[in-house]
C-alpha cells in the first residue's frame, strides 16, 4: 500500500514532471515538493511525496559505532 | 484497404488475400502447392508437436510484434523439448476494420522470424469476424528430436546447475509500458531460441531440462519444474539477472521481476560438472550472451531464494491475473 | 560487505527475548521478500500490526463499492489489489464478472482525464490508505474541484496511524516498533518521537529496501534489547522531523479528522479522515460505513493487533487461503495471513 520508489526528474512543466525510473519515464505530480531537473523524488501513486536527499555515510557509521559500543559493554559485563 | 467479412468468406477475396499477403511472404515449395494440407518429407527422428495462440495487445511493441511472437513462441516450445523445429502452420482470425497494411507488416515479420529460425510456414487458415481491427494468431509446429533424447520437465536431478540465458521480465515490462503509455527504453526480448539450444546440444552437453520463461516469470516456471521433477530448486538472489530498466519499472509499480515473463529467455538444468561448458557455449550465441549460472537443484520440494543476506525464503508462482494479454 | 555484519548481529542475537511489531503492510511484505524475517532467531518474535489499510477496512465499505458497481451510470475505480477484497457477499472482481463496472488505476489522477472524456459516467474512486496516500487523494479532489469535474466522487476509507500506535503502545505488550517509513515521510518523525516519549517505547522508522530495512531492524533489536526508549530515524534521506508541510497542508484543506472503525481494534477516536463540508459534493457516502461482518472463527481482528498468529486461526490454510479468503488478512497481498501462508518455509 505504501509502495513508493525514487526516480530522477528529467523536466518540469507547471506542477508536473517527467520522472525517469532507470529507463521508463512517468508523468508525476510535483505540487507537494520543491525540486528541479536532476533531483531525485520519492513517488507514490503518481505523486512526488518527498525530495530524496543523498544518503550520508554518517548515519550508517552511527549504527556501527553503537553496535560496537554495545558489544564492548557486553564483553565488559562478562569480564567484570 | 480495410479487412471486411468477405475476405474470410472462402471465395475470391479470401484467395487474393492469402496470395497477396500470406503466400507472398511465406514462400516455400510446400506452401506454394496450395493444397488442402501440407505433405511433409519423411521424418528422421521422433516427431515433436505443439500449438500456441497469440492475442497480445498492442499488436506492435518495442522489440517485436504479434507476428514475431507467434513464430518464436511455437519454435521455442519445440526447442524446449530438445527438438529441431521444422514446419509451422499459421492460422489467423482477423477482426473487421483491420488494415491490410498492418497485416502485411505482421506477415513480413513472421517470414523474417521463420527464416532466422530456419522453419517453413507450410499451411494455415484465415477467418474474419466482426470487431475492431484486431488479430489473433495460432501457430502449430512440428520438429524432430533424436530417439535418445529425454529432455523433460520431469528430468531435473539433485546436483543439477540452473542456468538462465539472460535478464528477467523484459517482455512483460515492455508490454506494461505500452499499456500505460509510458516513454521507455525497454524492449521485448522476443526471439527464436532454437539455434541457441542446438548449439548447447551440439556441444554434447547432457541437458536434463529446458523451459522458456514465459507468462508468470521465473517463479512460475521453476515451481512447475520442481513439482514435475519432485525436486527443490534454490535460486541465488545475487546471481539473478535483472536489467536496471526492469528494476525501475517493477519498483514504481510494486511488481516482482521473478513473476514477470519473457519471450526470449530460457532456464536450462544441466549436470553441475557441465555447467561452465554450457555457459561458455551459450555466451557465444546471439541470444545467450548474458547467461548465468543462477542456482541449483537439490533434494526436497518447492522453490527457494538464497537471499543476499544469507537466508532462504520461499519463491511462489504468480497469483492472480498478472497482466492480461501479454502474449 | 558490512551488511553481512549487520545480518550476523541479528542471526547471533542472544539477548533477552523480544516481541517486536511492524505496522506497515509494505514492511510485512519487504521483510519476507528480503529474507530478513528468516534471519531472526527464535527469541525475537516479530508480529504484524494493523498497517494494511485493506485489512482494517470494515466489510460495509466493500459492500458500498459493490453496490456502486451495479448502479447504472457508475464506474468504480480502485487500486489493483482492492479488486479481490471480499465484502459480506462478494468482491469487486466478482461484481465485475457479473457485469458490474469496476476497474483499476495506477495513479488516481489518471481517472480525472477519463472522467473528462466520459461525462455520462460517474466515477466512484475508492480512496483508501494511510497518511502516505491521503495527500494524493487530497490533491485529486482539489484538482477535480478546481477544474469543475463533476462526475467524480470519492468513497473514503482513510486512516491515520498515531492513534492506532498509541492504542497498541498503551496495551504494553510490545518491546519495540518498526514504524512505517512512508507514512513518516508525510507526518515527519515528530509524532513518533512523542509516542516514544509518552509510552516509553522503542521506535525505529525504517525504509523498504534491503539495506535500509536491515539497518532499521538492527537498530530496533539493539535498542529494544537495551530497553532504550526513544525514536530512531533510520530513513533520513526522506523522513524529516516535520515531514512534508505542503502535503500536510493540502490534507488539512480537504479532510478533517473523525472517528473510524478499525477492523479488530474497534472505534479509534480521531483516526479517520473525512471530506470536509466545503467539498462534500465529492463524497460518495463515506461516513458511517462502520458495520463489519466477521465470519465465525476468523481471528483477523486479533491477528492485526499481534495478539494471535495466523497459525492459531482455525481457518488458516484450510478454509481460508489466498484463492478463497475468509478474512481481510488473507485477502490483501500485504495481509499477515496471506504473506505468512504464501511465504512460510525456510532453510
Amino acid at each position: 500500500m505504501c509502495v513508493a520508489y525514487p526516480g530522477r526528474i528529467l523536466s518540469i512543466e507547471n506542477h508536473h514532471a517527467r520522472v525517469d525510473f532507470t529507463g521508463s519515464v512517468v508523468p508525476v505530480n510535483i505540487s507537494m515538493v520543491d525540486v528541479a531537473p536532476g533531483d531525485y523524488v520519492l513517488v507514490h501513486a503518481g505523486m512526488a511525496i518527498q525530495k530524496v536527499e543523498t544518503e550520508e555515510a554518517k548515519e550508517w557509521i552511527a549504527l556501527f559505532r553503537d553496535l560496537e559500543e554495545a558489544t564492548e559493554e557486553t564483553e565488559d559485563d562478562h569480564h567484570a | 484497404m480495410k479487412i471486411a467479412l468477405r475476405h474470410g468468406a472462402g471465395g475470391e477475396e479470401t484467395s487474393k488475400l492469402i496470395h497477396d499477403i500470406f503466400a507472398a511472404h511465406f514462400q516455400n515449395e510446400i506452401l506454394n502447392k496450395m493444397e488442402d494440407a501440407a505433405v511433409l518429407p519423411e521424418f528422421k527422428g521422433i516427431p515433436v508437436f505443439t500449438s500456441d495462440s497469440f492475442v497480445v495487445e498492442p499488436l506492435f511493441f518495442p522489440g517485436g510484434d504479434i507476428g514475431k511472437l507467434s513464430v518464436c513462441g511455437t519454435v521455442n516450445d519445440l526447442a524446449c523439448m530438445g527438438a529441431k523445429p521444422l514446419y509451422l502452420t499459421a492460422s489467423f482470425i482477423l477482426e473487421t476494420g483491420m488494415d491490410s497494411e498492418t497485416l502485411e507488416k505482421v506477415a513480413a515479420s513472421m517470414a523474417a522470424t521463420a527464416e532466422e529460425a530456419g522453419v517453413k510456414i507450410v499451411a494455415g487458415d484465415t477467418k474474419v469476424v466482426e470487431g475492431n481491427g484486431g488479430v489473433y494468431i495460432n501457430t502449430a509446429g512440428i520438429g524432430v528430436r533424436p530417439a535418445a533424447c529425454s529432455i523433460s520437465a520431469a528430468n531435473l536431478k539433485p546436483g543439477d546447475a540452473i542456468i538462465l540465458t539472460g535478464t528477467l521480465g523484459d517482455h512483460h515490462a515492455t508490454i506494461l509500458t505500452q499499456r500505460l503509455q509510458m516513454e521507455t527504453s525497454l524492449q521485448s526480448d522476443c526471439a527464436p531460441l532454437n539455434n541457441m539450444v542446438q548449439a548447447v546440444l551440439d556441444a554434447g552437453i547432457d541437458i536434463h531440462t529446458i523451459r522458456d520463461i514465459t507468462r508468470g516469470g521465473l517463479a512460475t516456471v521453476a515451481a512447475e519444474l520442481a513439482e514435475a521433477s519432485g525436486c527443490r530448486i534454490n535460486l541465488e538472489e545475487e546471481k539473478l539477472p535483472v536489467s536496471v530498466a526492469v528494476q525501475g519499472l517493477s519498483g514504481i509499480l510494486g511488481l516482482d521481476p521473478l513473476t514477470m515473463g519473457n519471450e526470449g529467455k530460457m532456464l536450462l538444468a544441466v549436470p553441475k560438472d557441465e555447467a561452465e561448458k554450457a555457459l561458455a557455449v551459450l555466451k557465444k550465441t546471439k541470444y545467450g550472451k548474458h547467461a548465468v549460472i543462477a542456482g541449483e537443484v537439490v533434494e526436497g520440494t518447492g522453490v527457494f531464494l538464497l537471499t543476499v543476506l544469507g537466508s532462504y525464503r520461499k519463491v511462489l508462482p504468480l497469483r492472480g491475473e498478472g497482466l492480461p494479454r501479454i502474449c | 560487505m558490512r551488511e553481512k555484519e549487520l545480518a550476523a548481529f541479528l542471526q547471533n542475537y542472544k539477548g533477552r527475548p523480544l516481541k517486536l511489531m511492524e505496522v506497515c503492510g509494505t514492511h510485512t511484505s519487504a521483510l519476507y521478500r528480503t529474507g530478513l524475517r528468516q534471519l531472526l532467531p527464535e527469541t525475537v518474535t516479530l508480529v504484524s500490526g494493523p498497517g494494511c489499510p485493506v485489512c482494517v477496512t470494515p466489510t460495509s465499505y466493500i459492500d458500498k463499492l459493490v453496490e456502486y458497481a451495479f448502479t447504472p451510470g457508475c464506474r468504480v475505480m480502485t487500486f489493483g489489489d482492492m479488486l479481490a477484497v471480499p465484502g459480506s457477499k462478494m468482491s469487486l472482481a466478482e461484481a465485475r464478472d457479473q457485469g458490474g463496472a469496476a476497474d483499476f488505476f495506477y495513479a488516481p489522477e489518471d481517472v480525472l482525464e477519463k472522467a473528462k472524456t466520459h461525462s455520462d459516467t460517474t466515477f466512484i474512486l475508492a480512496a483508501v490508505g494511510f497518511e502516505t496516500t491521503a495527500p494524493v487523494w487530497a490533491t485529486v479532489i482539489k484538482t477535480a474541484a478546481d477544474r469543475q469535474i463533476k462526475n467524480v466522487k470519492f468513497l473514503t476509507a482513510l486512516k491515520t496511524m498515531p492513534q492506532a500506535l498509541a492504542f497498541l503502545c498503551s496495551r504494553g505488550k510490545i518491546d519495540g516498533f518498526l514504524c512505517p517509513g512512508h507514512v513518516a515521510v508525510i507526518t515527519g518523525s515528530e509524532p513518533f518521537e512523542q509516542l516514544a516519549e509518552t509510552y516509553s517505547e522503542t521506535m525505529v522508522i525504517g525504509g523498504f529496501s534491503q539495506p535500509l530495512l536491515l539497518r532499521a531492524m538492527v537498530r530496533l533489536v539493539l535498542e529494544s534489547s537495551r530497553e532504550q526508549a526513544g525514536l530512531w530515524n533510520e530513513y533520513p534521506s526522506v523522513v524529516k522531523r516535520s515531514g512534508n508541510p505542503a502535503a500536510q497542508k493540502i490534507v488539512d484543506e480537504i479532510f478533517e479528522a473523525g472517528d473510524a472503525v478499525w477492523r479488530g481494534t474497534g472505534r479509534l477516536p480521531g483516526s479517520g479522515l473525512y471530506i470536509k463540508e466545503k467539498y462534500k459534493s465529492f463524497d460518495a457516502g463515506s461516513r458511517g460505513l462502520n458495520e463489519d461482518r466477521i465470519p465465525p472463527g476468523c481471528l483477523c481482528s486479533r491477528i492485526v493487533l499481534g495478539d494471535a498468529l495466523p497459525a492459531q486461526c482455525p481457518h488458516f490454510g484450510k478454509r481460508c487461503t489466498p484463492e478463497h479468503p475468509v478474512g481481510a488478512c488473507m485477502v490483501s497481498s500485504e495481509g499477515t495471513c496471506c504473506i505468512t501462508l504464501r511465504e512460510s518455509g525456510t532453510k
